[in-house]
């Protein structure tokens, strides 16, 4: 689960980046049927176009986690997404507060929910982990869809029409609140681990991030 | 040579004139920020991309500040303002160095170095 005296730092993974986040997501692809493999380009284009998150050792340099938030125009939904976990440090807290992060910096950045645009999220019918994270983020479920099978990786189980079902779960103003809480009240800076978090946020400071981010709960209560 | 020097001070006149504006700017109105974020953009001439890099968000985020689409919370406008203008501050420094700096004679002909390259080697 990997060793307290670890420090891990949490960021918005820039294109040049990219290459040490790739190796990462080819090692881990092929242990989840749920994870969708990407070419090198395709990691590069995310971390482009949209935030893709990331959260590395500061020893080794080396990536232990990562997710996005895809944006595809003005009105669509904030995706989230493809969050993955070094086997080691799965059930450590990272892949959690990874989220968090996300969540917390799309809100404040973006703030998606004055352009009346959600943040979803998109969960094929059999993969149960991310259910019982978003529930713990308070996502509440929208909608039920099956989607054609073509252009899905095979790993992914198709119903007898050949399509993929998934659930959509959708943000909401008491996980908003939940967030802020939690950075506020429960967050010590370490995982349970106690490996130490940081965030990195370039000129912007965490407590600037949070003040925003207790702004926006109560005004959405 | 005098051409350069008056263009370069020029700029530092308009760049001083935007600290000041800065300083007094309602980040209350998205409009506000809006405008001088794009300003800034345009002052600093850094592309969407760069600016996401130094401000570690994403290019469309920075792109849709500049657009006035979605636009970041009041906390965090104040500290992009901030950066913002310790760039300027920086960027002064620079313009004010190259406006005074010594001409060296090269083959007979007076000469310096471009300030727009100095500007970007110092910008990177």
């Amino acid at each position: 689960m990997g060793d307290e005296s670890a420090v891990f730092k949490l960021s918005v993974v820039s294109s040049a980046d990219v290459w040490t986040a790739y190796p990462f997501h080819t090692g881990i692809v092929g242990s989840d049927e749920h994870i969708w493999p990407r070419t090198r380009e395709q990691l590069d284009a995310y971390a482009k176009d949209n935030p893709l998150f990331g959260a590395r050792r500061t020893d080794t340099g080396r990536f232990v986690g990562l997710c996005y938030i895809k944006r595809d125009s003005d009105t669509e939904p904030f995706d989230l997404g493809g969050l993955t976990v070094a086997q080691e440090y799965r059930r450590s807290g990272i892949g959690i507060t990874l989220v968090r992060f996300a969540l917390a910096h799309v809100m404040v950045y973006d703030d998606p929910w004055s352009t009346r645009q959600d943040v979803i999220a998109h969960v094929h019918e059999s993969n149960d982990n991310p259910r019982r994270l978003l529930d713990l983020l308070f996502f509440e479920h929208k909608e039920r869809k099956a989607y054609p099978g073509e252009g899905f990786p095979p790993s992914m189980k198709r119903d007898a029409n050949g399509c993929v079902v998934g659930d959509i779960f959708r943000f909401t103003p008491k996980g908003l609140r939940a967030l802020a809480d939690w950075f506020t009240s429960e967050f010590r800076g370490t995982l349970k681990t106690g490996a130490k978090v940081e965030f990195d946020l370039g000129p912007v400071t965490l407590g600037e991030m949070l003040e925003d981010l207790r702004e926006m709960a109560s005004r959405y209560s | 040579m005098k051409g350069m020097v008056a263009e370069e001070r020029s700029r530092v006149e308009l760049l001083h004139e935007f600290r000041t504006q800065l300083s007094s700017l309602d980040l209350e109105r998205d409009a506000s920020f809006q405008k001088a974020f794009s300003e800034a953009q345009t002052l600093l001439e850094l592309s969407d991309a760069e600016l996401a890099d130094r401000l570690l968000v994403s290019r469309p985020t920075v792109n849709r500040w500049v657009r006035g689409r979605n636009l970041p919370r009041r906390a965090l406008r104040r500290s992009i303002v901030n950066w913002i203008d310790g760039q300027l501050a920086q960027r002064i420094k620079l313009h004010e160095q190259q406006a005074t700096r010594p001409t060296a004679s090269v083959g007979g002909r007076s000469w310096s170095p471009e300030p727009s390259m100095a500007v970007a080697a110092k910008g990177r």
